[in-house]
Order: structure tokens, then sequence, then C-alpha cells
């Protein structure tokens, strides 16, 4: 009887291991689909168009020769598409919405959490239940009151707009309430002000929060299409987003040059977004969950 | 302790509620003011704009019109906003139609691999995830140049002569394509969490009376995730009636260009295009679609509310 327990459970675990590899091999295959195009762009992005002219079916270059900087310096230096200036601009517009918004969004969720009056509960269930609504339903008015602002072709018409989103404010708060209140008490006791038990307390403990908020506004305004097309789309080229003018480099006719070209401003949008990823992936993964609900 | 006491005690207390009022306030102001003038304002004249006929060229060309905005676009089938309104609704739930399953099944048998807990497995998931976090117009371009007719890598390598991006049909099997290919990485990542939650003995015990794998899925599996399933069933619904990044830049040869056009495209295209005067129609039309959106994400907040 021992013997045949013994045995079944070395069954059980062969199978568990069995179970495990064969689990790793799928998802090998099903991560190299989803990795090609992504690897295929940044390698294509590097080659020199007369190469990929004569060898479309290979997917390195086909000599080292033809391994090349030349389509990144072309688009630094373009004139029809001045590609500096986008990722200026796209880093402005990202990096100025996501502070901003984390400072007034977090200013309020810390309201709703430790300085309570009455009815604020009403006023963060009223706020919570507009995320029903999609953006579809206040585009319209939205673009006629940024022209009527004399926002339309400047950048502030893309950030304002981006201050008022309800998810990271949702997030935050939920984060502020697992901070001890004997922590805010005791502040309280030594007499600290709101603005600095803020400062010195709730910052510090929410930082995991606040840098997932703020990942997700900046990722929001860097990868935004429809409304900076609205809003800089018809503006001249110096004043688009990386997004809007990628959405322009393919008008026309496509030629060989142009696939390296259009390549490099690809990799030159999604570096920045990759390097934020491996930086705070496992952070954003996990936040993700914890926040219980999804954008 | 006199009256007068009281009172003072009265009034000190008044002050101090006073004052946390203020300070909330202060708190609470920079965003709210945010709030009303970029989101409660535009709401509420998004409402007004649709009883009008709206011209933002001209402020002495609007008129009150009543429900006629809305009867065009509904009913009246003379008209280019009720064919371009029906037609790209239809194209876009069948998009939606056929996405959603796929993103949710999808999502799920890759959780359930991540469940057997295979090597490498944070690699993995951070690569399933990663995909939705590009610029889709950065992506686009990328799918763009591989599905090329003359130089793209996919007909030369496996030599087809597929006209995809020109041809209607290969142009939405691409782009179905990508947003499977951009679009399951939050589902995963929520039913991989929700995976780990279940019950191991429910499993052992089911197998004992000779469960099926297969019937495991089906009578174990999905219930216990069944909050889960209903809210990506639903987030991902309402995210795909919103589709137009991944037609704007996938659909931009297709021919004719219409076939690619969803209803946010339609309302795009009318925002950008010269007319002024559509612009009550158009936020008819966005009223429409929001409020299908909405009622779909009420009803969800509905049969997912936790229940005490």
């Amino acid at each position: 009887m021992p013997r045949l327990n013994y045995g079944s459970k070395r069954r059980k675990r062969l199978s568990k291991k069995f179970e495990r590899i064969a689990a790793t091999i799928l998802l090998s295959v099903v991560c190299a689909v989803i990795l090609f195009p992504l690897v295929w762009g940044m390698v294509t992005s590097l080659r020199d168009g007369y190469n990929l002219q004569s060898h479309p079916e290979s997917f390195f270059p086909t000599e080292p020769g033809a391994f090349t900087l030349e389509n990144y310096k072309r688009i630094w230096f373009s004139a029809q598409y001045p590609v500096l200036h986008w990722v200026a601009n796209s880093f402005f517009v990202s990096t100025v919405t996501a502070f901003l918004y984390l400072l007034f969004a977090s200013f309020i969720a810390y309201m709703f959490v430790f300085l309570p009056v009455k009815r604020a509960n009403l006023l963060f269930g009223f706020l919570l239940a507009t995320m029903t609504f999609p953006g579809i339903m206040t585009l319209t008015p939205m673009y006629t009151q940024i022209i009527g602002m004399g926002l339309k072709g400047s950048l502030w018409g893309l950030i304002l707009p981006g201050l008022c989103g309800v998810y990271g404010m949702f997030l935050m708060k939920q984060f502020f309430e697992g901070i001890p209140r004997s922590l805010i008490e005791s502040a309280k006791m030594d007499g600290a002000s709101p603005l600095r038990i803020y400062a010195k307390v709730v910052l510090p403990l929410g930082k995991n929060a606040m840098m997932l908020a703020g990942l997700f506004s900046f990722l929001g305004a860097w990868n935004d299409l429809q409304w900076a097309q609205l809003i800089v789309g018809g503006a001249e080229p110096a004043k688009w987003t990386l997004s809007v003018g990628l959405s322009k480099v393919i008008e026309g006719t496509q030629t060989y040059e142009g696939v390296g070209m259009q390549l490099a401003c690809a990799v030159v949008s999604m570096l920045p977004v990759l390097i934020l990823y491996l930086i705070v992936q496992d952070k954003l993964i996990n936040g993700y969950l914890h926040s219980g609900v999804k954008e | 302790m006199d009256t007068n006491d009281l009172l003072q005690a009265e009034g000190r207390k008044r002050r101090a509620q006073g004052r946390q009022y203020g300070i909330a306030l202060l708190f609470s102001a920079p965003y709210l003011l945010f709030f009303a003038v970029f989101f409660l304002y535009p709401f509420v004249k998004g409402f007004v704009m649709s009883f009008f006929r709206w011209n933002i060229a001209d402020f002495s060309d609007i008129a009150w019109r009543g429900l006629g905005n809305y009867v065009k676009i509904l009913f009246d089938s003379s008209t280019v906003y009720f064919r371009e309104f029906w037609s790209s609704l239809g194209r876009t739930m069948l998009a939606v139609a056929i996405l959603v399953p796929m993103c949710l099944l999808i999502p799920f048998a890759l959780a359930r691999l991540i469940e057997k807990r295979p090597y490498g497995k944070k690699l993995f998931q951070a690569i399933i995830y990663m995909p939705g976090i590009f610029p889709l117009s950065a992506t686009g371009v990328i799918f763009l140049n591989m599905f090329n007719y003359e130089y793209g890598f996919i007909n030369s390598t496996f030599h087809l002569s597929v006209n995809w991006l020109q041809t209607p049909f290969t142009a939405w099997v691409l782009i179905l394509l990508f947003c499977v290919w951009g679009g399951i990485g939050s589902n995963f990542i929520i039913f991989s969490a929700a995976l780990k939650d279940v019950d191991e003995t429910l499993y052992e015990a089911a197998s004992l009376d000779g469960c099926s794998r297969f019937m495991q899925t089906f009578y174990i599996t999905f219930p216990a995730i069944r909050r889960q399933m209903t809210m990506c069933l639903f987030t991902t619904m309402c995210g795909y009636i919103s589709l137009y990044g991944q037609n704007y830049i996938l659909g931009a040869y297709t021919i004719p260009h219409e076939s690619v056009e969803t209803v946010i495209y339609t309302i795009q295209k009318m925002l950008q295009g010269a007319q002024f005067e559509v612009y009550g129609m158009v936020s008819a039309m966005a009223i429409c679609l929001g409020l299908f959106t909405a009622a779909l994400s009420g009803i969800q907040m509905l049969l997912t509310r936790e229940r005490p």
C-alpha cells in the first residue's frame, strides 16, 4: 500500500513536470509570434532600403553593409518630417499631463481619504459614475470649446483635457486608504498642517499608486491619436506629436526608402514606452490587478 | 459651565468645521475645476448641441431642431447621416462580435498555461502584456509595412500575392488580427490573477470523481471566475465599440475607404472636415453611440458589483 502511494505521487509529480514543460513550449511559441512584428520593425528600421528591395523575404539584411543608421539620421534632419519636434512635443505633453494630473488628482484623493467632510463620498460616487460615459460623448463640445479658447493647434489643447480623468484618482484613493490612520493622527498631534501631512506622510507612502497613475496618464497622452489629430493634426508639422506624425508619414505612396524612415519613426516613438515598461513592468501588472477595475 | 461657555464651544466647533470645509475645498478645487471645464460642461453642452443645428463658423446659423437630428440619424434613410451611421455601426458591431470572443478566450487559454507555472513565467507575462502599451500608430505602421503588397515580409516570405491593405476583406482581417495582438494583455492579466484564487481542492475532487480536464474547465473554472469574465466581457465590448486608431492606420490604403470606417471614424471625419454646420448632428451621433455604450457599462456594474 505505501509503495503504491509513493508510485502515484511520483507519477503525479512527473505529470506536473511534463505540464510545466509543455506550457513553457507553447508559451514560447505564442510569445515569439507576439514579439515578431516588433522585432521585424526594429531590424528593418536598421536596414538599407535597396537591400530590402532586393531581398524582402529575408528577416535580416542579407549583407553586413546593409545594416545602417541611415534611416534614423534621415528622420533626424528631415524637413518634411521634423521628428525631433515630434519627440519634444510628445515628451512635453505627456510629462506635463502626468505631472499636473498627479498633483491635482492626488490632492483630491487625499481630501477624500483624510479630510472627509460631509457629503464628500457623494461627490466621489458621482465622479466614479461619470466613468460610465465614454469619451466620445464629450468629443464634439470639447473640440468646439478648445477652438473657442484659442487652443486649437496648441499643445495645451492636448494637456488640459487630460487632467480630469477619474481612473487614476480612483487608484490613488484606493491606495491612500491603506495608509495607517495612526500615522496621520500622530502627525496631526504634532501640529502638522494638512499640506505637510500630504507632503511628508502620504506622498512617500503612496508612491506606488502615484507611479502607476502617473504612468497611465503619461501613456495615455503619449499614445493618444484621435484627440491629437483634431487639435494639432491640422497645424504645421512642427506642432505634431509623434502619434500624429506617424499617422501622416504613411500618407502618399510607399517607397523603399520610405519604409526604413517610417519604421525608424515608429521605433523612436516606442522606445521611451519600452524603457518605462521595462522599469515598472512588475508594478504595472500588479497595480493593475489590485486596483480592481479596468480603465 | 454656563451658557456663555457653551455658546463659545459651539462657535469654536463651527469655526473648526468651516475651516475643515475650507481646507477640503482647497485640496479638491484644482481637480474639480478641470473636471467641470473639461468633462461636466462639455457633457451637458453635447446634449444641448444635439438638439440644434449648430454651425461653429457662423453663430447666427444656430437653430432649434428638437429631436430632429436624432430622427435623421436613426430613421431617415434618405440622409447621408443615416447611411453613414448605420453602415459604420454595422461594421463596428461585426468587429465587436468577432473580437470579443477572441479577446476573452485567447487570454483565458494563455492564463491557464501560465497557471501551470512554466519556466520564465514572468517574462511570458511581460511579453503578452507588452503590445498594448505602445502607440497604436507606431505598431500599426509596423504591421502596415510587414503586410505591404510588394516588399512586405509576409507576402515575399510565403510567396503570396495578397493585396492585404487594399482589399476591404483582407484589410479587416489585418485590423482584427492587430486588435487581438495588441488587446489581449489586460484581460490576460485579470484572468491569471483570478485563476490563482480558484480552490485547488475543487480540481482534485473533480478528477477523483472522474471529471475530465475539459469538463473541469466548464464546471469549475468558468463558474469560479465568472465575475472577472463578465467584467472583461463588457469592458472589451465597450472598448471595441470605440474602435478607431487601428482602422485609421491599417485602413489607410483600403478601397473603397468607407469599408473600414467605424462610428468613431465617421464622427472624427466629420469633425475634421470643412463642413461647419454639422456639429449638432455629430453630437447627436456621438450621444447615440455613447448612451448605448454607457448602458452596457451600467449593466456590467450591476452584474459585477460585489455582493455582501
